[in-house]
């Protein structure tokens, strides 16, 4: 039975690709039908793995509610992004089979990641899930400045991991051990010595550059513009919440022990959301403005994180999975108003309504979720989040996030108005866009998804409730 | 058979506004009357609410609760009172006849009407629903689509108002929706619930203190109360008429309703506390805008201003915290929000057959479309506080409970009538009854038929109606008055 869960299927399909990759000659349409299909089955196998409990490999290797629910949201990324990728303009008809493969391999890292009880299997996984990720944004033909980006993206990125692992090695000088659940239990011996809050710091580094947490933010607006937009939906997304899943692991291990370092927690917090959405309200081109946006959504999910209460972290997860579908949703709206998947400036959104009114709707209702606007799952979520914060006596916190997600308002509905504002469009610049039936079917769901989850937000939460119950 | 009649309001307005959605743009007419269905079964709803209602008790009625969040203390559920019951009515009033004066328009039909019905659930939502999660859900979703509305059907700088308007309200809604959360912690039951909050919940006078200011600008700045009004006028002058005359007459209501709902019955000692600035932020913004009216040249800023001056007399009556300052106020609220809009749709009348809303060019209106000129003095005379008029009634109460209260604040609030004496005179006379000049390069108007002037008529007929029986209003409210002033 275990051979049905999702780990298993993604090996399989990221075997799949390299035996595509292996070939001289790629038949395209007969391969992009196979990778929906392919995204499809893991999707299958991770709702159908939602159940698995166990624990592996002498207790290396866990499933429990929190990581089977993770998977789901991962997965459920992956597949959108395959989906959406079934016309990825702006990469060599050679290099596509590889393309899926490293999307795969990335995910593959980040599911085990979310599994991972011990120091060096997390370490392995994020490497795999990086490392894929380093190859896949200089694969795109005609990124100006991808070279540059990809390699400010791996420096930074090898850093943060360097870090990470001088984390890692302190804490396994610390407490002779590499399991996180032994170290969990040395805490209170732990947590006096100013050696281990530096040890688990660094531990951290490498979850905050994946997070793009405030020191380790710098790389997201460079990367965001020179990538494949489908690639950096994902960056944005999927990798994200796989980084704030080992987050909410790690603290809830630590527990009430990490209140310790409340401020520095909410300085994180603040800057992270602060500089995100500041920067983003300047920006030109729509991808690095959804680079700041992700910043100062990532700092939101810090505030849930923070609280290290069920509902800062049910809340979290909450967001984290209406994030997944809003900005995904974003992101295929730019590479559908993009003509070959080169970036595009604010300034393409305008007339949208009569290009395709269907696609201004959807940008209307993603980048509405996106502002936190009522009755869409990005308000709901946020809600939840703040909510729990002043529930933990974090006040000032909250009101400052509020304050941020107002501000966010700002550059959000400026596109918004974009699109539906028949000023200023460019002669020539009103050729209709069609939407492959798949497409608009998406655009329906996408809809559907975050204005039902904002309104009954039960549906979801009860979810999230069983899936921590392991913690608390 | 028990009909969810309170959902039935709130969702006619969605499931139309859902319809359209999927009607082409070509099919004008059907979109038209599906708007008109939409908001005239809510109309037809309230109208029921308010013959059914039993008005010697001021419980929550009609409740209804559908379904909840499991450890969040969120639940849906529905339910009016006395306080709530007029501003239903009054909401779908205004929609009614909103929708009616949108009859004429050609540009983006479908995504007009849409908006509007979205924008007008959102303000039934927040009359309607007893749960402060779903209370800021629905009153962000009032807001969010006027700012596509002033956008894309607006005039003047519209961008510069739309930004503005939107950004203020958000700001305010963004210190409620922190005092909520406070609300939820320090109430200590673990609920969103404001029924069961109003019934259960005490707070220590610190806290009352700090939270009833938080709403009171939270709410003000929706209910464009000095020195956070300036959204207002440029907001008004730029939206479109329909847009104009639901956010004048009901959204301002819903940041008074929101002071009264949460922050005058949870928070007894802190609205003591800061009575003085409840009055104080009144007469101002009584004063202040009636002078701002004054030099005014353009018919829609003169509008929005009066209509700034004339929320100061809600905030006046709530300021009071007497059965008869609380009775005004929200017999103001009422009667201002009819009033209003009964501006806007003639000054939107007017424009459209003009093309122009400058007092200078208008001179000589009233013999060139006597009936259109008609309504505007009408609802001008209601403004100024002509005795047989709604607007009479409710700045008499206002105006004897503010001197029960002091004398200097009676006498300050005195004076802005007169000034709105004065404006609306001179305007009158300046320009509805001057004298045309040569200069004047304004298209001869076409006048009201009566399918036009359809709206006007409902509007103007519950002018009168509340000007010469208040009792039907009144008898609503003293009852939920008392219940409000129950721990003062």
């Amino acid at each position: 039975m275990w051979f049905y869960s999702v780990e298993t299927f993604l090996v399989l399909a990221s075997l799949f690709f390299f035996s595509w990759s292996l070939r001289k000659e790629v038949h395209l349409t007969l391969f992009h039908k196979l990778v929906g299909w392919a995204g499809f089955l893991v999707l299958l196998s991770a709702l159908f793995s939602f159940d698995f409990r166990g624990v592996f490999f002498q207790e290396v290797y866990v499933m429990d509610g929190f990581s089977q629910l993770m998977k789901v949201i991962l997965v459920l990324g992956y597949f959108i992004t395959l989906f959406l990728a079934q016309e990825v303009k702006d990469v060599d008809g050679k290099h596509q089979p590889e393309f899926y493969l490293f999307l795969t391999t990335s995910t593959l890292g980040m599911v085990v990641l979310v599994s991972a009880k011990d120091l060096i299997t997390l370490y392995t996984a994020l490497e795999l899930a990086s490392y894929s990720l380093y190859l896949l944004i200089p694969m795109r033909s005609n990124g100006k400045g991808s070279a540059e980006a990809s390699i400010k993206y791996i420096l930074i990125g090898i850093a943060a991991s360097g870090i990470m692992v001088y984390g890692f090695s302190l804490l396994f000088g610390l407490t002779q051990t590499t399991y996180l659940n032994e170290i969990a239990a040395q805490l209170p011996l732990l947590y006096q010595m100013p050696i281990f809050w530096v040890a688990f710091f660094f531990s951290l580094a490498g979850f905050f550059f994946k997070l793009s947490f405030f020191p380790f933010h710098a790389w997201t607006p460079d990367v965001y513009e020179a990538g494949n937009t489908q690639v950096i939906g994902f960056i944005s997304t999927v990798s994200k919440i796989a980084g704030l899943s080992v987050l909410i692991r790690f603290m809830l291990l630590a527990g009430e022990t990490a209140h310790v370092l409340d401020d520095v927690w909410v300085a994180i917090a603040i800057a992270t959301m602060t500089i995100g959405n500041l920067s983003a309200l300047i920006q030109k081109d729509l991808k690095r403005l959804l680079a700041y946006s992700s910043i100062a959504q990532a700092g939101y999910l810090l505030v849930g994180v923070l609280c290290i209460s069920e509902k800062g972290i049910s809340g979290a997860i909450y967001y984290a999975a209406a994030y997944l579908v809003m900005n995904l949703t974003a992101f295929f709206i730019i590479s559908q108003l993009s003509k070959n998947g080169n970036n595009v400036p604010t300034s393409a959104v305008k007339g949208l309504f009569k290009r395709s009114p269907l696609l201004a709707l959807t940008l209307l209702i993603s980048f509405f979720a996106l502002a936190g606007i009522p009755p869409l799952a990005g308000f709901t979520g946020k809600w939840f989040i703040f909510s729990a914060a002043v529930n933990s006596g974090y006040n000032v916190l909250a009101l400052v996030a509020i304050f941020n997600s107002i501000i966010s308002l700002y550059y959000y509905l400026m596109v918004v108005k974009d699109a539906y504002s028949d000023e200023g469009i460019e002669a020539g610049g009103l050729e209709p866009i069609r939407l492959k039936p798949a497409y608009q079917i998406y655009c329906y769901l996408s809809i559907a998804v975050l204005v039902v989850t904002g309104f009954f937000p039960h549906l979801f939460m009860s979810l999230t409730k069983q899936s921590i119950a392991v913690f608390f | 058979m028990n009909l969810p009649i309170l959902s039935i309001i709130l969702l006619a307005p969605l499931l139309a506004m859902a319809l359209i959605l999927f009607v082409k743009e070509e099919n004008s007419r059907l979109i038209k009357s599906i708007a008109l269905i939409g908001s005239g079964i809510s109309f037809l709803g309230s109208i029921y609410l308010v013959l059914a209602y039993d008005y010697h008790s001021a419980e929550f009625r009609w409740v209804e609760q559908w379904f909840e969040v499991p450890g969040w203390g969120i639940q849906f559920i529905l339910g009016v009172d006395g306080l709530s019951i007029p501003l239903v009515l009054l909401t779908s009033i205004i929609i009614f006849s909103g929708v009616l004066v949108s009859q004429n328009l050609k540009f983006r039909v479908k995504e007009f009407f849409a908006l509007l019905l979205l924008l007008v659930a959102g303000a039934y939502g927040v009359l309607l629903v007893l749960d402060l999660f779903f209370f800021f859900l629905f009153y962000e979703l009032a807001v969010i689509p006027m700012f596509l509305l002033v956008n894309i059907w607006g005039t003047g700088n519209k961008t510069y108002a739309a930004n503005k308007l939107t950004l203020y309200l958000l700001a305010g809604s963004g210190l409620v929706l922190f005092g909520f959360f406070i609300l939820y912690f320090v109430s200590g039951l673990n609920t969103f619930n404001l029924k069961d909050m109003l019934e259960l919940a005490s707070f220590s006078p610190g806290m009352q203190k700090g939270l009833f200011i938080l709403f009171l600008i939270g709410f003000g700045t929706l209910s464009a109360t000095w020195p956070f009004h300036t959204w207002s006028p440029d907001g008004y002058a730029s939206a479109p008429t329909a847009a104009s005359m639901l956010h004048a007459a009901v959204l301002k209501t819903l940041g008074a309703y929101g002071i009264l709902r949460v922050a005058v019955a949870l928070f007894p000692e802190g609205a003591h506390y800061w009575q003085w600035l409840m009055l104080s932020f009144g007469v101002i913004n009584i004063l202040y805008a009636a002078l701002c009216v004054i030099v005014q040249k353009d018919l829609k800023y003169i509008v929005g201003y009066s209509c700034v001056s004339h929320m100061g007399i809600v905030m006046l009556g709530i300021g009071t915290l007497t059965q008869a300052g609380l009775n005004g106020a929200m017999f103001q609220m009422f009667s201002h929000g009819i009033m209003t809009a009964l501006l806007f749709a003639s000054v939107g009348y007017i424009y459209e057959a003009k093309k122009t809303r400058n007092l200078d060019d208008l001179k000589g209106l009233f013999k060139e479309m006597p009936k259109a000129s008609t309504f505007f003095i009408l609802a001008g005379l209601t403004c100024l506080g002509l005795p047989g008029l709604s607007g009479f009634v409710a700045e008499f109460l206002v105006i004897y409970a503010t001197f029960s209260v002091s004398y200097v604040f009676g006498s300050l609030a005195l004076l802005g009538l007169v000034l709105s004496a004065i404006y609306i005179l001179r305007i009158l006379k300046s320009s509805f009854w001057g004298v045309p000049s040569d200069k004047s390069t304004a298209p001869v108007g076409v006048d009201h038929n009566w399918k036009t002037a359809l709206p006007q008529y409902i509007l103007f007929s519950f002018l009168l109606l509340l000007g010469i029986c208040p009792m039907i209003l009144i008898q609503f409210i003293s009852q939920t008055s008392i219940v409000l002033l129950r721990g003062y």
